[in-house]
């Protein structure tokens, strides 16, 4: 009797369990093979009127999912809880996706997480502006852009770190311009498009910096007027991968591969010989790209496959009359980047700049040294006023100390006070030490190997011409 | 007592115990790691120190193995044989390079370096860096018939113009040993330059070339220069100390067979710039000197690397018989680069002496004339070609593989197993993480870089700690360092390790005199 009892309980208990398991699964997705792409019902007409920083004005958007082997019968929305969802990336496990999304109409824009086994979603920013462009960082963080002041000029998009559970988040850019559609490299740094806004709209660029916002610099740039459209994808083969519009057709997005050892100079147009225009861009596993393409402007932009080798366009992946595809991600495992160490020290509240010689200017190989016109002085300008001019060293060298987390801007002077060259804004994170060759934007040239005079003297602190601030500065450290 | 009554009061004495033993041992293991590695963070692992690097006993056989490491080769007159230098083994190899088998194993002395073949190819010359001489082997037989007194640490080696002589660089003691390999006596002895390891006669076979490693030496601040030896081969006397400004470590040299360039390996340290980022070459650049053995012997000085991509530690270099391509090992990044020597001929030609300063300091300019890189096993060495060209033998030195690559299609074809222990130590896992440099930012140096043969490179180099250009660094020797601790496995400098002056301490000293250091400590 008692054994009986027992046997009872055993197979009662069992049998929970399994029905728990069952009713469990069934919202459950298998991710294996599967495509997350954006998706949006208002007609995308084409690269200008979606400029990265109207984000939010593109209508409402939806994140879905698709088998590549079954378009027609696979397709799920993932994100019908959300009045508009965009901007996937998926975890380096490929377990998780980060997206950004609203919840209700006029709400601002948050950064989610998805588990992609259970599809359940967890909101990870509550900002009182928009959080946007969403990208893993290695190790339980990601970073996002979200609008920040910058000294008084309005505010602008800034890149944000935060750990996974949404505390800690830290602004990381500080210069009067905007950053979106960033992606994390597998060297660790952050690749990002960047705009200057001040004092007037520059051209967009890539940029990479480390996750801390320390040694920004240039990593591509078009020729003027170009437009760069999503983020830029690395490949197994060392390259990055994005779509580009030129200024001269603005209405065609090309798909353009640069060297991730070389980017400044080893453009490659892969679509030169495709007719049509390109919106989004992510590599797979087996080299392919697929890639988000429409024929003409009264297409849809539809899911298809790339092969970079031919330079040829394959049959479509999946396709909709009604809505447009704007992104797209391959659910797969990726190569985790590498967890760069940070100099960071929030304690310090300055950085240190070093420039080996003003006199070095971009391609000094084209340019003879006797042609270069003479620099007497270098000016340092915030962005209301100018925080000092000093004169460098007999060897072009000079050394700073700067307040971190300030925009400003290097110019060179002539004898008469004219500006020879100024350079982009930039800024130092707190305890942040770097360096520069000479005024150029080349990543070419590297420092000749002596002692430059300046570091042989303490830094020029700046601003200059305020004491008190600077009295300040030193006495905290 | 019941049974199980007893066990469970015997459990709990065992457990009380441990408790007893291990919260008292733990803080003592903790205090005595801490001591021992000069770090707080190092885990509490026993086998680290007394499994791992015990060097004699039984423990030391278990966990250790021998290893055969080649580090240079070369190729028989018919391409049939390949004679390849295995340095920890203490052995040379002799492979059959048509059924890709090793045939022979053959006991030299200890630590070889280099080997050469007689004129006749009947005779194989191996030097014995850690044993002062040089073996003198009969290839038919397999026999060691003679041993030959060096200089201190011989390495490269060269034969005389008519085959009588050889000429043995010792790298330690920076001199040349000029052998009568008649009488198999030193009848000279040429001072070279610091460290020097490689050597060549130009094709016309009037100069003999020696490498060196070292910069001469310089008072900090100083323009840098290493200096390459150039030897008259008819007179046996220097023709000229020739300076090769800001590089080091000049492993090996080629000449195209013509005669009218040269190729030698080199880094371009930044050690005077101070040392605040990785970015853009900031630390080390890795090129090639082309020298030009005219009237001048003008050298200019290109890099291998690229904006974003270095290539460490260039060592083995090798010219296809036609002049057209040449081929260095990169053995921290694994890889080979495959240079178009006719493109380097056009850059240079009518370049005035500026703008060849500024090529050697650009990293673009790489485009211009590398053709290819190809993945290497692990730590690329020595290199050797085919007498026809059509194949390039990479001595893959801690993979214990011979790498084979067609130079037509610029391929990986095959790979010569040398017959080495199956099984990575934790000795070898940590040799090659200190010989690679994929674990600094876009692989511009490792360890080795700094550390060559485990040593020092001889620099002093501008460390920014708070401020820039004020803590002077030497780089110190990591020789016997797991008989000196504290270790600095952290990477770190632990602040008892450096004064308030910047300057270091050397390990062994703050073992000694803890005192001292209190004192210095500010």
């Amino acid at each position: 009797m008692k054994n009986h009892r027992t046997s009872i309980v055993f197979i009662s208990i069992m049998a929970i369990g399994f029905a728990l398991i069952f009713l469990s699964s069934c919202k459950e997705k298998t991710n294996r093979e599967m495509i997350i792409f954006t998706r949006s019902a208002l007609k995308t007409n084409h690269l200008n009127s979606d400029k990265p920083d109207s984000l939010k004005y593109t209508g409402q958007t939806q994140i879905a999912e698709v088998n590549p082997g079954k378009p027609e019968t696979s397709l799920w929305v993932l994100t019908s809880d959300f009045y508009s969802a965009k901007s996937p990336q998926i975890s380096y496990d490929g377990k998780f996706m980060l997206f950004a999304a609203v919840r209700k109409q006029n709400e601002t824009w948050q950064i989610w997480e998805m588990d992609l086994k259970n599809l359940k979603s967890r909101q990870l920013t509550k900002l009182k502006t928009d959080c946007t462009d969403p990208a893993y960082l290695p190790l339980g963080s990601f970073l996002f852009t979200s609008h920040s002041a910058t000294g008084s000029l309005k505010a602008n998009e800034s890149i944000y770190t935060s750990n996974i559970d949404g505390t800690d988040q830290k602004r990381i850019t500080y210069n009067p311009g905007r950053y979106v559609a960033s992606n994390v490299l597998r060297d660790g740094r952050i690749l990002t498009i960047g705009v200057q806004e001040f004092p007037e709209t520059g051209d967009q660029k890539f940029l990479v910096m480390r996750p801390d916002g320390t040694k920004s610099e240039l990593f591509y740039k078009g020729s003027n007027g170009s437009e760069l459209s999503g983020r830029g994808m690395e490949t197994d083969n060392g390259r990055i991968i994005f779509i580009e519009s030129g200024k001269s057709n603005p209405g065609k997005g090309n798909l353009i591969s640069v060297s991730y050892n070389r980017p400044l100079h080893s453009r490659l147009n892969l679509s030169s010989e495709i007719e049509g225009d390109f919106r989004a861009v992510c590599p797979q596993a087996s080299g392919k790209l697929l890639v988000s393409y429409r024929k003409t402007t009264t297409d849809r932009y539809a899911l298809y496959a790339f092969d970079p080798e031919n330079k040829s366009l394959g049959k479509p992946i999946y396709s909709n009359n009604d809505f447009d595809i704007l992104e797209v991600v391959d659910v797969m495992k990726h190569i985790r980047p590498r967890k760069l160490p940070s100099e960071v020290n929030a304690v310090i509240k300055t950085g240190l700049i070093m420039c080996q010689d003003v006199n070095v200017e971009d391609d000094p190989i084209k340019i003879s040294g006797s042609m270069l016109k003479k620099i007497s002085k270098v000016e340092i300008m915030g962005i209301d006023s100018s925080l000092g001019v000093f004169k460098p060293s007999g060897d072009g060298s000079f050394y700073l100390k700067v307040v971190a987390d300030k925009p400003f801007q290097i110019r060179t002077l002539d004898e008469m006070g004219n500006v020879i060259r100024k350079c982009d804004w930039i800024w130092l994170r707190p305890n942040e030490r770097r360096g520069c060759v000479g005024c150029h934007e080349d990543q070419d040239i590297v420092p000749d190997n002596r002692i430059p005079f300046a570091v042989k003297k303490a830094p020029i602190g700046i601003p200059v011409h305020v004491n008190k601030i600077k009295d300040k500065m030193i006495d905290t450290e | 007592m019941k049974r199980s009554t007893l066990f469970i009061r015997l459990s709990g004495i065992i457990l009380v115990l441990g408790l007893l033993i291990y919260i008292p041992g733990r803080k003592w293991a903790r205090a005595h790691v801490n001591e021992k590695t000069a770090t707080t963070d190092h885990p509490l692992l026993c086998t680290s120190c007394h499994l791992y690097i015990q060097k004699t006993g039984l423990t030391a056989k278990l966990v250790n193995a021998r290893y055969l490491s080649p580090i240079n080769l070369t190729v028989s007159g018919d391409g049939k044989r390949l004679y390849v230098v295995a340095q920890e083994s203490d052995a040379l190899l002799i492979v059959d390079a048509e059924k890709n088998k090793v045939i022979n194993k053959i006991g030299v002395g200890n630590q070889p370096h280099s080997v050469i073949l007689s004129k006749d190819g009947l005779k194989g010359y191996v030097s014995n860096q850690w044993s002062d001489n040089v073996s003198v082997i009969d290839l038919s037989s397999g026999i060691v018939t003679d041993t030959i007194k060096t200089g201190s640490g011989p390495a490269g080696l060269a034969l005389s113009r008519d085959g009588q002589a050889l000429y043995v660089v010792n790298s330690f003691s920076s001199d040349v040993s000029v052998i009568n390999l008649n009488s198999k006596e030193e009848i000279n002895r040429i001072t070279a330059g610091n460290n020097p390891t490689g050597a060549k006669l130009s094709p016309d076979g009037k100069f003999l070339f020696v490498t060196s490693r070292r910069m001469a030496i310089t008072p900090y601040g100083e323009p840098l220069a290493s200096e390459l030896t150039v030897i008259n081969d008819s007179s046996r006397r220097i023709s000229e100390y020739k300076k090769i400004e800001s590089a080091y470590m000049m492993e090996n040299i080629a000449f195209t067979p013509h005669g009218d360039l040269g190729f030698v390996t080199l880094i371009r340290p930044k050690n005077y710039v101070p040392s605040i980022q990785v970015e853009q070459g900031w630390m080390m650049t890795h090129g090639f000197g082309v020298i030009e053995p005219g009237k001048d012997r003008k050298v200019s000085e290109l890099l291998l690397d690229e904006p974003d991509s270095f290539y460490s530690d260039p060592f083995g270099i090798a010219i296809t018989p036609d002049g057209k391509k040449a081929f260095i090992s990169s053995a921290g990044a694994d890889y080979i680069s495959v240079i178009d020597v006719d493109s380097v001929r056009t850059l240079l030609a009518g370049a005035s002496p500026e703008i060849r300063k500024l090529y050697s300091n650009n990293l673009g300019i790489s485009s211009h004339y590398i053709l290819k890189r190809i993945h290497t096993g692990a730590n690329p060495k020595g290199i050797a070609l085919s007498p026809d060209g059509k194949l390039l033998y990479v001595a893959e030195m801690l993979d214990d593989k011979i790498g084979v690559i067609n130079t037509e299609n610029l391929e990986k074809v095959s790979s010569i197993d040398l017959g080495g222990p199956g099984r990575i130590t934790v000795a070898r896992r940590g040799r090659r993480l200190f010989n690679n440099s994929s674990h600094t930012f876009q692989n511009q140096y490792c360890c080795y870089t700094c550390h060559p043969d485990m040593h020092e490179d001889g620099l002093v180099y501008n460390m920014s700690g708070k401020d820039m250009g004020k803590n002077v660094t030497n780089t110190m020797t990591l020789r016997d360092i797991s008989e000196t601790a504290p270790f600095k496995w952290s990477g770190t400098n632990p602040t008892v390790y450096i004064s308030r002056t910047g300057y270091v301490f050397p390990l062994s000293l703050h073992v000694q005199n803890r005192s001292v250091i209190r004192i210095l400590m500010p």
